[in-house]
């Protein structure tokens, strides 16, 4: 379980301001139009920007101020970030050197995700080679390698043509209920919002403004924008 | 018309690689080889070349030791002053060459170079004051190559590196460094490339005193103000050798993968 307290970070004329959350071991969407400050609230719950104040548990453990590595989160930014100069089994196998997982291990831990994930057969490639939907997967594999106790997904499947968008939304729903660790799923579409979320945060110029589940914030919208969103059912950066 | 189009950019590149082609062409006509021969076997142009090998490779790594750090921190982080210190560091690219050599010179006449002298750090006419006249010009032409490596590079594959379980410095030692290779490598080429053509600093700050601070640069400055020109040219010839097989031989291991 994940637990956001007062979380506050100031970045030059940005600011996120007093976000409090708790998401247990579900999927939650993250949901605000562009510049509202999703990733820079995932980059933060990462260790990548410091806040200004309040404090992320992760379970039991205080993490707020230790580096990006020792959270177990694990993170997939947008454009996945695949490490060019790497094939794809040593981007997946790339955190396990860090938790000291000898070569056979590591091994067996890259085989079991990828077949989980149906890139097994790209394993030696380059990552530079791979299309959209195969670079997507490798970064997945990536973050869920490591065994991490959150997962952080920002715009993941956002490039993505329709039909891989489907299948991918299938894929990222049965992980997220094999590994019953929380999900936290940056996106802009209604029908991933829909089909994926168990919780939905709406985030607005960097105010955590309405959270519930998809059912309960469509109920009551706080105000006219977000009631607009929800209803017509398109992608929020669309409408702003 | 794309005819016309690749015509002339062909052309263009022609015309200027057969003008370099020429000019050296023009420098072996005039030299036979077995007066090549002898200017190149004498001591004094030996010791010159010796010595302009080793300063030039001491120069290149020193620049590259501090170029990396130096223009990753100027691509990575924005901080107060940033531009004008990388307008400060392209100064040694726009002046005279010359002008550092004085400068150099000047400085040990004031009290911090002083200073220096007395702590045994006087470099004023001697083989490492050669080094230092050289880093100082070659190092800002490396650091603009990694810079410029660094400007294309999307740093978020180090945030992500960290969140797999990097710090800092694995990240950059891992995924910065290795992405760019090619233009450290490039950067590496330069500066000896710099380093050991490099004539007006070397003769102002550190003399021209046979088998103590000559350098090839300057054996064909010597050698042309007593007249001996075939002397000189063979100087120059074996300078564009090692320069020529240099680039080759480092174009030929980045092309393989090995660098």
């Amino acid at each position: 379980m994940i637990r956001l307290k007062g979380l506050s970070l100031k970045q030059g004329r940005f600011e996120l301001k007093d976000i409090s959350a708790e998401i247990a071991g579900e999927y939650c969407v993250v949901v605000g139009p562009p510049g509202a400050g999703k990733t820079t609230l995932l980059e933060t719950i990462c260790g990548l920007r410091i806040p200004t104040a309040g404090s992320i548990m992760l379970d039991k453990t205080e993490i707020t101020f230790l580096p990006p590595g020792k959270r177990g989160i694990g993170y997939m930014p947008q454009d996945y970030a695949l490490f060019p100069h790497m094939t794809v089994k040593d981007n997946i196998s790339f955190g396990l050197q860090y938790l000291n997982y000898d070569k056979a291990g590591s091994e067996k831990k890259v085989k079991e995700i990828s077949t989980l994930l149906e890139i097994d057969h790209l394993l030696e490639r380059s990552s530079k080679t791979l299309s959209g939907g195969e670079a997507q997967r490798a970064a997945m594999a990536r973050a869920l390698v490591i065994s991490p106790k959150l997962l952080l997904l920002d715009e993941p499947i956002c490039a993505l043509d329709e039909k891989t968008r489907m299948k991918m939304i299938k894929i990222l729903k049965n992980i997220q209920r094999q590994t019953k660790i929380p999900f936290l799923h940056v996106c802009h579409f209604y029908d991933e919002m829909e089909q994926l979320s168990d919780k939905v945060l709406i985030i607005w110029e960097g105010e955590l403004v309405q959270q519930g589940t998809l059912k309960e914030v469509k109920k009551k919208p706080v105000n006219g924008k977000i009631r607009e969103f929800l209803c017509k059912g398109t992608a929020v950066c669309e409408k702003d | 018309m794309d005819r016309i189009f690749k015509t002339t950019f062909l052309g263009l590149l022609g015309l200027y690689f057969f003008m370099i082609v020429l000019l050296f062409a023009g420098d072996v006509s005039y030299i036979s080889f077995a007066n090549f021969k002898e200017a190149i076997r004498t001591p004094e142009i030996r010791y010159a070349v010796k010595l302009s090998l080793i300063t030039s490779f001491i120069t290149a790594i020193l620049s590259l030791i501090v170029s990396i750090p130096a223009a990753y921190a100027l691509v990575r982080w924005k901080f107060f002053g940033s531009n004008f210190i990388d307008a400060v560091l392209d100064l040694p690219i726009i002046m005279p060459p010359l002008v550092i050599g004085i400068s150099l010179l000047v400085f040990y006449q004031t009290g911090f170079g002083n200073i220096l002298k007395t702590h045994g750090l006087d470099l004023v006419y001697t083989i490492p004051g050669i080094v230092v006249a050289q880093f100082i010009i070659a190092c800002a032409f490396c650091l603009k190559t990694i810079k410029t490596a660094f400007e294309g590079m999307d740093f978020r594959l180090e945030d992500v590196a960290k969140t797999l379980g990097c710090n800092s410095w694995q990240a950059f030692v891992r995924i910065t460094l290795p992405l760019a290779k090619k233009g450290i490598v490039a950067a590496g080429i330069i500066a000896w490339a710099r380093a050991i053509g490099e004539f007006g600093p070397v003769l102002v700050f550190c003399g021209s005193t046979r088998f103590k601070t000559e350098v090839l640069p300057t054996t064909i400055f010597l050698e042309l103000s007593i007249g001996r020109i075939e002397s000189a040219l063979a100087v120059s010839l074996l300078l564009v050798g090692f320069s020529l097989i240099s680039l080759m031989a480092l174009r030929l291991l980045v092309k393989r993968g090995i660098l």
